[in-house]
Formats: structure tokens, sequence, C-alpha cells
């Protein structure tokens, strides 16, 4: 009885002594990532069965466990997983949305001022300083889009290297967690709970959630089996499996992740990431740089496309048609740009001002004997003049015959509409005998010959007033064009011409079409910006969960210090009692 | 709940970050006078300025067609008004010329000083716009659009109008030839002029002289002719028999010519009826016998050049008889009020243009504010939310800081003493 009290005063300290040790184990790791709080499980030491029934024995350490709840820490793995996602996309938006800038800065704005330069050069059309301006602000805006264009490819050029760093980030990752698999399972066989070094695997796994989302399956022999979001193993057991970066065969400026099996790279399909950083960049790259590329290079190429096209109608100040073809039926001429589709290399092509075609080929005037109040609005080209010396080589005009007449005339069938046809020079009709075409106030007249080819049209002539019977206007070639400002006109009117499509479908004036890259782009980044501003919400109160479950609370920590402290005073008392009961028993025995 | 400590730190350094980010968002905003400094601050708002900025960009490349315009405008009134000033002394030059009492010399001086008013007139027209252009252009014109050649003074330029880009019409040039060289003849209606004498087939042997006439009964006239049909003539013709002369009037459209009145009685500047046609001319002086003055369609083809060039020729001419005078004053008179008349319209056309010019220019300024404020109204700030804001959130930051600085100090740590 006597040893009792002893060995019970001694396991009593022993408790307390190992419970104060937890807590000063706890109050040390209070700031260490991903360590949960431990707890000493004490239980009474069996009952010493006499003949007065059981006498208790004391306490006993059982084991030390962490507070730590396995459904909690799933879940936070996987907010952890898409809240790091969307963060990265996020700050990768954020550039992004750089690359277009709004108001002066901008692309559209560029472009819109290349056709205000015209108005310089319909003012004056002899100037060159005019046309040099129109050239240098033509300059401004390839410079502009090159720019974007670059910053594109730095921006994808850095998406990629995110990647590899991120892989690379990645297999060490699942290096270690594969070593603590091996560690962890070296000591299953003892009973206990390793607790400091799950922890340390749970805050790898962590971690790995942030780069790439990851599905663990736990083995009978502790160790965590780790599979990426789309169902490809990355570690089993103490083997870890190694992710690379590779070049997409499609397009070598994009990145793909790979898994390494012996010395070769498979390509993982996008959708096997399901979350993480990783995902976050992959979508960046698949998503908003593909289609913030696709949408400028459309808007640079089909601005650039209209500008030549009109460049192509016109005529320049040395008179050279600015498309007349050679032997073999090639278009000759000096483009504005040189329109490779891409805002990166597209660039100039015209250096000279005088290049510019500012002149249309063509002219119409009125004719001085007109009875009617008709007076030309413009006369544009719907197609390129073929020939130097014609109005038109299609039909069997002389070539020398260079002039044309609108010849309006009382309807045969209504006499209260005109109709108007064509004849050229010497009188003999052009296109059409019988007079079939009426004149429609307010619609351009043109030369489209219903009977022919659509294409055979070769300029649309809008006048304003009325016209009577009998009316003539000329159409004849432009004989002085340094000094013929239609074409530039002609320039100016593509300022309102819906000229440029996105999405292949509906197309959109310059300024409005920038406008909604932009618009289209501020959503994306504004939807990025939610995304990750709910997913870090669902982060952060998951986390706060897991750690008021796993976390320390330093008050806590000090009330169970002075508790344990207390509790080896009171065992300490034990043995001081167990002592003096003995002094007593051997001074009686002494007698 | 229990609160993990190093959580509960790490939570409110974040809430620190982000009421930090929140005010110097906020202080940007203040600093920038913007709302959408990117476009993801408000997309619509950011395409809506984006549009309102072109629109404004837009305006300003209108003023200055506008103002491209205004300029050859305002040189081409004073031009026209130097051509109305020098008509008049051309017109009044000719109202002396036509007093019979002066002597060929007396007269070739007036023919010389109509020269320089030529002169001067051919100057005016070729007046360049001051950037390399020609007001009466035309079309185009890379040398001056008015020769003085062999035949008389031509257009050399591309007819027609070269207008300004713009939604309203503005002209940068005026068709020269139009203003110049094709002006209505006669009196508008019809011409009159002598003819060829029926029995010599030379020029009037007589003094006769034909005035402009005037039209009498106008649902009459065959003038304009429709289209299709040729232009029909008339002729008075003279026969001076035994000292009395009459005077038939033919039609000339058909052949042999048809015969609208015949002996009638001659008498000096009396009224001469082209009968059923309403129209009429009157002749004075002494016809002789066979002489004949023909009456035919006006067209828009009178040359202020070519009639000075005539008028002079005739005023220069030696041993003149005084009918030649008399008729060349009559129809130089005739024309040149016509020219002045077609200058005129001209330059009422151009005032009637600068006129409306004022109207453009504030509509396009009001369409520029228009698009300022809507730019404005897109991305700017509200000064006085914006402060407001700043204020909150500053307090909102200060009081933040507060609270973590006084519950820092709160442990159960610092209540246990050895």
């Amino acid at each position: 009885m006597g040893t009792g009290i002893f060995s019970l005063g001694a396991r009593a300290m022993l408790a307390n002594q190992a419970m104060l040790d937890t807590t000063s184990h706890n109050i040390s790791n209070v700031n260490t990532p991903g360590y949960s709080r431990q707890q000493v499980e004490l239980q009474t030491e069996g009952g010493l069965f006499t003949g007065a029934g059981f006498y208790g024995r004391g306490v006993k350490v059982a084991t030390v466990t962490r507070s730590t709840n396995e459904f909690l820490v799933r879940e936070n793995n996987v907010n952890i997983a898409t809240s790091s996602s969307d963060q990265t996309r996020l700050d990768k938006l954020n550039q992004l949305e750089k690359v277009l800038p709004t108001g002066q800065n901008g692309l559209g704005y560029a472009a819109q001022q290349v056709l205000n330069a015209f108005v310089d050069v319909a003012n004056q059309p002899q100037d060159m300083s005019a046309r040099q301006v129109v050239l240098a602000r033509s300059q401004d805006w390839v410079s502009r889009v090159n720019t974007a264009g670059k910053q594109l490819d730095e921006l994808q050029a850095g998406t990629v290297s995110d990647m590899q760093s991120t892989v690379s980030r990645i297999n060490s990752l699942t290096q270690q967690i594969a070593t603590a698999n091996q560690a962890i399972a070296s000591l299953k066989g003892i009973g206990h709970e390793p607790n400091d070094l799950l922890d340390q695997r749970d805050q790898l796994i962590k971690q790995l959630n942030g780069l790439v989302q990851v599905n663990t399956v736990e083995a009978d022999d502790g160790s965590l089996n780790v599979f990426m979001g789309g169902g490809q193993l990355l570690v089993l057991s103490n083997s870890a499996q190694t992710l690379s970066v590779v070049r997409d065969p499609l397009d070598s400026t994009l990145g793909r992740v790979a898994l390494r099996t012996g010395n070769t790279d498979r390509i993982m399909e996008s959708d096997q990431l399901t979350g993480g950083a990783l995902k976050g960049l992959v979508q960046f790259q698949d998503k908003d740089i593909a289609s913030t590329r696709a949408g400028l290079n459309a808007f640079v190429s089909q601005f650039a496309t209209a500008l030549n096209q009109q460049q192509s109608l016109g005529v320049d100040a040395t008179g050279a048609l600015q498309t007349s073809f050679d032997a073999a039926g090639n278009p000759v001429g000096t483009p504005l740009f040189l329109n490779t589709g891409s805002a990166t290399s597209i660039s100039m092509n015209l250096v000279q001002p005088k290049g510019l075609a500012a002149a249309s080929p063509l002219v119409a005037s009125v004719q001085a004997s007109n009875t009617g109040t008709a007076s030309i609005d413009s006369l544009t080209m719907a197609r390129a003049l073929p020939q130097t010396n014609a109005i038109d080589a299609t039909t069997s005009l002389p070539t020398t015959n260079t002039t044309l007449s609108v010849l309006f005339e009382t309807s045969a069938t209504d006499p209260t509409k005109l109709t108007y046809r064509f004849v050229d020079s010497t009188g003999t009709p052009y296109k059409d005998v019988t007079p079939k075409r009426t004149w429609t106030p307010g619609t351009p007249i043109n030369d489209a010959d219903p009977a022919s080819i659509p294409a055979s049209q070769l300029f649309n002539l809008s006048i304003s007033g009325v016209p009577r019977a009998g009316d003539k206007i000329t159409i004849a070639r432009t004989t002085y064009p340094a000094s013929n400002n239609g074409n530039a006109q002609a320039f100016l009117a593509l300022r309102d011409k819906a000229m440029v499509t996105l999405d292949g479908a509906t197309y959109a004036t310059v300024t409005d079409a920038y406008s909604q890259m932009i618009g289209n782009l501020g959503v994306a980044v504004q939807g990025g910006k939610t995304a990750a501003s709910i997913s870090s919400t669902l982060a952060k109160t998951s986390e706060q969960t897991l750690s008021s479950t796993t976390g320390v609370n330093l008050d806590e920590e000090a009330a169970r210090l002075i508790q344990f402290q207390q509790s080896y005073q009171a065992a300490a008392k034990v043995l001081q009692i167990a002592q003096s009961l003995f002094d007593t028993l051997l001074q009686t025995a002494r007698g | 709940m229990r609160i993990a400590t190093a959580h509960a730190y790490d939570t409110s350094i974040q809430n620190l970050q982000k009421r930090q980010q929140d005010l110097s968002e906020s202080q940007m905003q203040l600093t920038s006078g913007k709302r959408v400094n990117v476009a993801s601050d408000d997309p619509t708002a950011a395409a809506r300025a984006e549009r309102a900025l072109a629109s404004m960009a837009r305006s300003d490349a209108n003023k200055r067609s506008l103002d491209a315009s205004r300029n050859v405008m305002a040189i081409t009134e004073s031009a026209l008004g130097d051509t109305v000033e020098l008509m008049q002394t051309a017109r009044e030059t000719l109202v002396a010329a036509g007093n019979g009492t002066y002597s060929d010399g007396e007269r070739k001086a007036l023919a010389v000083k109509l020269r320089e008013i030529r002169n001067q007139l051919l100057s005016v027209a070729n007046r360049s716009d001051g950037g390399g252009g020609f007001v009466f252009g035309g079309q185009g014109s890379a040398t001056p659009p008015f020769v003085d050649g062999n035949t008389g003074v031509t257009f050399v330029g591309q007819g027609g109008e070269t207008l300004a880009s713009s939604s309203e019409k503005l002209n940068l040039t005026v068709d020269g030839d139009q203003v110049w060289l094709k002006a209505r003849g006669g009196n508008g209606v019809f011409t009159t002029a002598p003819g060829i004498n029926a029995n010599t087939s030379g020029p009037n042997g007589g003094s006769a002289w034909i005035t402009s006439g005037t039209v009498t009964t106008p649902s009459q006239l065959p003038y304009p002719t429709p289209s299709g049909s040729s232009s029909p003539s008339y002729s008075v013709r003279f026969n001076v028999s035994g000292g009395t002369t009459t005077y038939d009037v033919l039609d000339n459209s058909t052949a042999p010519a048809t015969t609208l009145s015949s002996g009638q009685p001659y008498n000096s500047g009396k009224t001469i009826a082209i009968t059923g046609k309403g129209m009429s001319v009157s002749i004075a002086g002494a016809p002789a016998d066979g002489d004949q003055f023909t009456i035919g369609e006006a067209t828009n083809n009178l040359n202020m050049f070519s009639s000075l060039d005539k008028t002079i020729a005739a005023l220069s001419q030696t041993n003149a008889s005084s009918s030649g005078i008399q008729q060349a004053v009559n129809t130089g008179m005739t024309e040149i009020d016509s020219i002045l008349g077609n200058v005129q319209a001209a330059r009422s056309a151009v005032g009637e243009s600068l006129n409306r010019m004022d109207g453009i220019e504030s509509r396009i300024e009001t369409l520029k504010l228009a698009a300022a404020t809507e730019r404005s109204n897109a991305e700017d700030l509200d000064m006085t939310e914006a402060i407001s804001n700043f204020q909150n959130r500053q307090t909102g930051y200060q009081a933040a800081l507060q609270s973590y600085a006084s519950v820092q100090k709160l442990s159960l740590f610092q209540y246990i003493n050895g």
C-alpha cells in the first residue's frame, strides 16, 4: 500500500508533466503553419482488485493526439485550390487589361485619328504635309498595335514561365509528400500517430492544392496517395510522378502540362486540371490571352484591309491608279499597310506622302444646261478602275472613250417618274439601251447591270436636288489628281462604315469595335475579380473553421498551463504526503 | 467557437491591408479625378467614354473642314465682290462709250479702260485660295484655271465643285466655269442679234440696231424647247421700197420659213411683236432693204471675257457706224447685266453658305459639348461622393488600427505573474 501512493503520485506527476510539455509544445508552435493543436489523452490505470474491491492505481498517458478534422481539411483544400486558381488568373487579367488602354492612349482612338487626318487631306489635297500627317498617324497606330501585340506575347511568355516554375514547385512538393509517406509508413507499427509528421504532410498537401487541386486516398500503411482532379496519379506511396511543361505541338508559344513517364512527356488535357494556380495559368493562356489576341488581330487586320482597299480605289498625287493590273492580272499599287493579319507584325508600307490615294479616279459634274436642281454630293468607287484611260474595260466602250453621261428621261410607264440611262461621249448607250433604271430620290445612281455580273458595278453617284427630264450628269476621268479629294472623302466615310467584326458575324465601326473589345475585356476582368473575391471568402471561411479546430489559442494554453501546473503541484503534494506517511511509519517502527 | 491566435492575427492583418487598399484606391480616384481608370472599373462606362471621345475627335475634324471651307468661301465672297465692282465700272464705261458725240480716239480710250478691267477680272477669276488651290478651280486644276488664249479665255480646270467632308454640303471651291463663262445669254429667255442681209448675204447695210427685247405673253413662249426637239429661231426682215419701210416676221424653224406677219409698217424704236410667240423686240434706226435681225433661244454659255472682248473690239474700230456702236453698247449692256446677275447669284450663294456655316459651327460645338458631357458622365468622378467615401474609408481604417492596437494587448499571459 505504501508503494501504491508513491507510484500513484509519480504517475500523476508524469502525466501532468506530459500535459505541461504538450501545452508548451502548443505554445511554441502557435505560429507554425499547418500545426494542429495537440493534447494528451489520459486514462486511468486499471484498478487493483482486492477483497475490498477495486483500488484506483492512478492515471496514465494513453497517447498524444492532434485536433484535426479530415473533412474540414479536405473542404479547405478544395477552397484553397479554387481561390488560388481565381487569384492567379485575376493577377494576370489585371496585366492583360493594360494591353488595351482606354481613351486617348487607346488603339480605337488612334485608328479614328488616322481617318480624321484625312480631313486635312480633303481640305488641301495638294498639301503634302497634310498627307504626311496621315502617314504619321498611321505609323503611330501601327506602333501602338505592335506594342499591344508584343505585350500579349510577353504576357504569354510570362504565363508559360510561371507554369514552369509552378510545375517545378509541384514536383518538389510531391517528392516531399512521397518522403513523408515513407516516414509515416515506417512508424505505422508502433501504435501511436506521428502527429507532427502528419501535420507536415497535410501542410504539403495544402500547399500542393494551392498549385494544383488534388484528391487524396489513404492507404493501409498510413501513406496518402495523391491524385490530380482529373484522376491522374501524382504520388503513390513513396514514389512521386514528375510533371513538366512542354510546348504545344500546334502553337509553340503555348505551354502544356505534361506527365513524364520514362523519357517521354505525355501532354495532359487541360480539363484534368480542376483547380490551383496551374489551372488559373492554363485558363488565362487558353481563354483570356487567346480571345484578346483573336479580337486584337481581327480589329487590326480588318481596319488595315479596309484602308488598303480604299487606297486601291483611288489615284495618288502623281495620277497613278492604285490598283491597275499588270500583264499577269495581278494588282499593282502601294497599299498603306503591309497587313500580315497579326498585331505584332503589321507594318507601314507607304512612305511617300504623294503615294496616298486622296483622289478619286472619276469625277462627276452637272451639265450647265440642266434645268433641274440636281447637284453632286459624292461619287464613290465600288471597285478599282481597271484601266488607265477608259471608264470601263469590261464593256465594248473603246479605250479612248473617256466620258460617260447619266441621262435623265421621263419614265415611259409612269410619267411622274424619272428613269436614267448611260450614254458615252458619242451618244451611244452604255450597258443598257432602253431606259430601265428608275431614279429614286435618295438612292445613289449606280451602273450595276442587272443583266450582267454584279461585280461590273463601277461607281455610286449620290446627288441632291431633283433632276428634270433631259438633264445630264457627266462622269469623266479626273484630270488633276493632285487637287482632287474624292477618295480622301471616301476614307473619311470609313469612320461610319461598319467594317470590323470581332465575332465574324456582326460588323461595327472602328470606334464601336474597340469599345466592344475593351468592354469585353473589362467584363472578363470584372468577372475574374468577382470570382476571386467569392472564392477567397470561401477559402477564408473554411480556413477559419478549420483553424478553430486545429489552431492554438494562447489564452487557452495559458489557462491550461495554470491548470496543469496546479495538478502537478497536487501530484507533488501526494508524494510529499506519501513521504511523510513513510516517515511516520519509520518513526513508529523505531519506537 | 475558439479562436486560433495565429489565425486571428492573420485575419486582422489581412483586413487592415484590405482597408489600406480601399483607402489608396479611393485616393487614386480623387487624385486622377476619374471614376473609371481601367475598363474593368465599369466596362459599360468605359465603352461609353470611348465612343464619346471618338465623337469629340470627330467634331474637331468637322470643325477643320468647316474652317477650311469658311476660309475659301470668304476669299470667294471678296473675289465676287471685286468682280461686281469691276463689272459696274465696265458698265459705266460702256454707257459712256454709247455717247454718239465721242470721237474714235475717245472711244478707244474707253476701250483701253475696258481692256484693263477685263485683265483685272481675269486675275480675280484665277485667285488662289492661299493653299496652292484656286477658289474658282472647280473639281481640280493644277494651273490657274482660266487661260487667256487665241480664242479668248477658256476654263482648263474640271467643272463642278470640290466639297469638304461634312454631313452638310461645304464647298472648298466654286465652279468657276459656271460663274465666269456660263451666264445666261440675251435677256434670259431669248437672244437678239443683227443678222445677214437677205439680198446681199453680207452684214446688214442699214443703221438699225435691235434691243434685247421683252417677253409679252409667257404662255405663248416657244422656249425653253422641250427635250428632243430643236430650238426654233425667228427673224425680222425689212423691205424698203419707195421710202416706205415695212417688215415681215418669219419663223425659221420650218423650211421654207413660215411667215408669222408680213408688211407691217416700220417706225423706228416702236415695238415689233413676234406674233403668237409672246415676244417683242424693238428696232431703232434706218434699216436697209433686206436687213434681218434674228431671235433665238437664250443658252447658258455667255462668256464674260468673250463678251467684253467683243465689245472692246467694236469700240476700238475706226470709223465705226453709229448703229454698230449702238448695237455693241446695247448688246454689251444686256450681256453685262446678265453676267452681273450670274455673279450676284453666285455671290449670294456664297454669302448664304457663309451664313449657314455659323449655324453649322454652333451645331458642331453643341455636339462636341454633348460628347464631352457624355464622357464626363461616364468616367469622371463625383467629387462630393468621392470625398465622402474617402473620409468614410479613412475613419474605417483608423478604427481598425486602433482596435488592433488595443486588442493585441489582451492576453492571459499578461496576468500570469511568476
